[in-house]
């Protein structure tokens, strides 16, 4: 059965988005462009539930009609996932204000004006606040109670922390996926384009591939990314990399695909006092120094094993939910699942996430802000004793995402500003090793994120516990080409 | 860093008009003159305070070059461009990238090179750097105008109220409809560089330095020449030209809280409205050089300790949308410098018999 046949009322979504109505209408500009669109009406539903001009449910179906919106791959964003508080509020009147002060209506006006309400917004953390982050940070899973015991606290003080934590301190609470478990491939795309000047309109060709989880891809860095999915084992990944080989030498200059053999998480929080992050000097002198012994720590990680026997597709579509919410309940799992017309009871969510924890097909980890407000990702080609030492070293550091592939590993770190210069020439250096054949790097300030799996899998069809889909849906080229 | 509204005042009405005397300035502010003579021994012990000057190199038979080498990755031919360009007499400025927006490697430069076969010498070197083994990616252009702007309006109760953030790239944007008809900047024109009397040399190079360069500190500067001291009258008729027709002063400061400095270098051609875009608001920054040439243009700009040079850098980004050749990056705190006067001195001393000839030519 298609993904998208399951449930059953059809959600009558397309009006709503110009159905909402706030106090601040008046400073939200009009405007044509469908990209531009987007970003006015993410700020509108944000401002619709701030002002309580929406309900949750109404802003649920109107997120759902924004998803549908091409631009959403190049910015996905999610308005209600953002904590609902004033200080968001105000900056979206501001800097709607400001569009309007200079007359601004293109995408790219637009689209910044909606980033920058995100920016670096960060709140000090009491003692109290930070001693339970490094109780969830060693288990993200952990009972309130157990964490209230080890910390000697009340657990009404746990909950309230854990409030405050994620309004001021964007702390989430999240788990690595192995999809392949389903059957499905993920793919890593990194590329320069061929001609700088033409770049906007292909990007808009290939933003409609409906395979792309993300794409990175700034006026900064000639240098960017595609994150794919796509069902059918290892028969399809190898029509995929025959069918992608026409675009490098075309469409892009430079062209480095990354198959997933494992993706993790790793984190440091003893780096953090008063304020203020430590580099980490021990990973350093590990990188530098190949003859120094590697630590025996291991990152969170789950491998990529392949498809695994007895999983269905409401596992499938529990485990797309609990990624994004890994301390939700059972219940409010089942209740997002409603949303979307799936009927799943709490209790099977339950052995649901039993079951797929044990098998380390989920792994649990937080992210938080606490200054990290820069971001670099690294693609490095290398080879496996280099991506041993790599990986021994991301403990160490405060903030990383890793993707391993066959052919090197991508790290995602998020850091303070003062130390950009530092990541950037450690990383930089390790081209000099032998072993290490090239890194290259991109900057944002973009906030991370993706495509939900669960959007992602609408037009797959499901059958003895496998995704599949027709190999000519694969065709990548075709759309900028 | 923390500085009180009377010197704020003060420092505003100098970074106007940095030829302003003490006794005027004082009438301006409504005090003593003893009292703005005690801010202004504070202002040089604590922030090392000068009036400096922008020079018309040209006037005195230099060219300022400057330009940028590019290497995508930390290759021995750009390791081998930045050791010549160290030890190369006629280097001023050295800005080494430790990050570049591209992520590559980048250097920029400044020479004062003397007209003529010196020049010639110099870009026949620039040239090799381009070619094999080095193929190195090198733009390079003479100054047609030099800018020093310091934007004191932006320090407000001593902290730098520099919005990195949308509002900045939202002022740049709008700025963008109308690059035509936006104001200049304060510049000192390059002219096209001509022989000079020796003396003439001498005053503007101390003068660089020290706009308000004093009789006594002169004839020092004059015996590094080997040029006898004229007459006070004659040397007095002399500075008055220089400061007229040479030197444009502009306020130094040190320990302002600027302590990040982001290079942005940009080829494009003097009527593009990116060029004019860049250009009108390089004042916008809190401190900024500026120098530009027929089809490139080069900014060293201050930011202020807190800014993440990554939002102007994005924002500028965003703006242009790679209409231009554009690039950004961080650099050291501490370029390597050299001044006129150095450059000069060192040049006398292996062409001694050049100089003389020169002096002969123009006369005094």
């Amino acid at each position: 059965m298609k993904q998208s046949e399951r449930g059953g009322k059809q959600m009558e979504t397309s009006g709503i988005l110009t159905q909402i109505q706030t106090p601040f209408d008046d400073i939200i500009p009009d405007v044509d462009d469908p990209s531009a669109r987007f970003y006015i009406d993410a700020m509108r539903i944000y401002l619709g539930l701030s002002s309580g001009t929406i309900s949750f449910e109404e802003a649920v179906e109107a997120v759902e009609v924004l998803k549908k919106n091409p631009e959403f791959i190049r910015y996905p964003t999610n308005p209600i996932q953002i904590p609902v508080n004033d200080y968001y509020t105000q900056k979206i009147i501001e800097n709607l204000k400001t569009l309007k002060k200079f007359n601004l209506l293109t995408t790219d006006s637009v689209r910044s004006a909606y980033s920058f309400v995100f920016l670096q917004q960060d709140s000090p953390i009491s003692s109290v606040d930070f001693d339970v982050l490094k109780s969830f940070a060693i288990d993200p899973l952990s009972s309130i109670s157990n964490v209230a015991k080890n910390l000697d606290l009340s657990p009404r003080t746990i909950t309230r922390s854990i409030d405050r934590l994620a309004e001021r301190n964007g702390v989430q609470y999240r788990s690595l996926l192995d999809i392949s478990a389903w059957d499905i491939n993920t793919v890593l795309l990194f590329f320069t384009p061929q001609t700088v000047e033409d770049w906007s309109s292909i990007e808009d060709e290939l933003i409609k591939f409906p395979l792309i989880k993300t794409m990175l891809k700034t006026t900064m860095t000639d240098l960017g990314y595609l994150s794919i999915s796509f069902p059918g084992g290892a028969s399809h990944l190898q029509a995929f990399l025959n069918n992608t080989k026409k675009l490098s030498g075309t469409v892009f200059d430079y062209m480095s695909i990354h198959t997933e053999k494992s993706i993790g998480t790793e984190y440091n929080l003893a780096l953090y006092n008063d304020g203020k992050w430590t580099f980490p000097n021990s990973a350093k002198l590990i990188l530098e120094d190949e003859n120094i012994q590697l630590p025996e720590t291991a990152p969170k990680h789950v491998r990529t094993e392949g498809i695994r026997k007895g999983l269905t597709q409401v596992d499938f579509e529990i485990a797309s939910i609990a990624k994004l919410m890994a301390r939700a309940t059972p219940s409010e799992i089942s209740q997002q699942l409603e949303r979307r017309n799936l009927n799943i009871e709490s209790k099977k969510v339950t052995s649901t996430l039993r079951k797929l924890y044990s098998k380390k097909i989920m792994e649990p980890y937080i992210q938080f802000n606490l200054g990290l407000f820069s971001n670099l990702c690294f693609e490095i080609v290398c080879n496996s004793d280099w991506k041993e030492r790599i990986l021994s070293v991301l403990p160490l550091f405060p903030f990383t995402m890793f993707f391993v592939s066959p052919r090197g590993i991508i790290l995602w770190f998020s850091l303070p500003s003062y130390h950009q210069v530092e990541y950037y020439q450690l990383f930089r250096s390790l081209e000099e090793h032998a072993g290490v054949k090239s890194v290259k790097s991109i900057m944002t300030i973009r906030q991370k994120g993706s495509r939900s799996i669960l959007d992602l899998v609408d037009s797959w069809s499901f059958s003895q516990g496998r995704y599949s889909m027709p190999l000519s849906a694969l065709n990548l080229a075709k759309y900028v080409l | 860093m923390t500085l009180k509204p009377g010197i704020t005042r003060l420092l505003g009405r100098l970074a106007i008009n940095p030829s302003i005397r003490q006794a005027a300035l004082a009438k301006s502010l409504n005090v003593t003159r003893s009292a703005v003579n005690q801010i202004w021994r504070k202002l040089q012990e604590q922030h090392a305070m000068t009036i400096m000057g922008n020079l018309d190199y040209g006037a005195i038979g230099y060219h300022l070059i400057f330009g940028w080498a590019v290497s995508e990755t930390p290759s021995q031919g750009f390791s081998k461009f930045i050791e010549w360009l160290r030890t190369n007499s006629f280097t001023s400025a050295i800005h080494q990238s430790l990050m570049t927006q591209k992520m590559d490697n980048r250097v920029l430069f400044e020479a004062l090179v003397p007209f003529g076969k010196e020049l010639e010498s110099y870009i026949q070197l620039l040239n090799a750097f381009r070619k094999r083994p080095y193929n190195l990616q090198i733009s390079s252009n003479s100054a047609s105008r030099v800018a020093n702007n310091l934007n004191l309006g932006l320090l407000v109760d001593g902290s730098w109220r520099f919005e990195s953030a949308f509002r900045f790239e939202a002022t740049i944007d709008a700025a963008k409809q109308y690059a035509e008809v936006l104001p200049g900047i304060r510049d000192i024109l390059q002219s096209h560089p001509k022989p000079v009397p020796l003396i003439d040399l001498a005053i503007a190079a101390a003068m660089e330095t020290n706009y308000r360069v004093t009789t006594p500190e002169l004839v020092f500067t004059l015996g590094r020449f080997g040029l006898d001291v004229p007459s006070e009258r004659t040397l007095r008729r002399r500075i008055r030209h220089i400061r007229k027709s040479i030197v444009q002063p502009y306020l130094s400061l040190a320990n302002i809280g600027l302590s990040t400095r982001m290079v942005l270098t940009l080829e494009d051609s003097t009527t593009s409205n990116i060029y004019k875009l860049l250009l009108a608001q390089s004042n916008a920054f809190p401190r900024s050089r500026v120098l530009t040439g027929p089809d490139s243009m080069a900014l060293i700009i201050d930011l202020p300790d807190s800014t993440d040079w990554l939002y102007v850098s994005n924002a500028i980004s965003n703006v242009l949308h790679q209409e231009s050749e554009m690039c950004t990056f961080i650099a050291e705190q501490l370029p390597e410098k050299r001044w006129l006067e150095n450059i000069a001195i060192h040049r006398k001393q292996y062409f001694p018999a050049k100089i003389q000839v020169d002096t002969n030519q123009s006369g005094n």
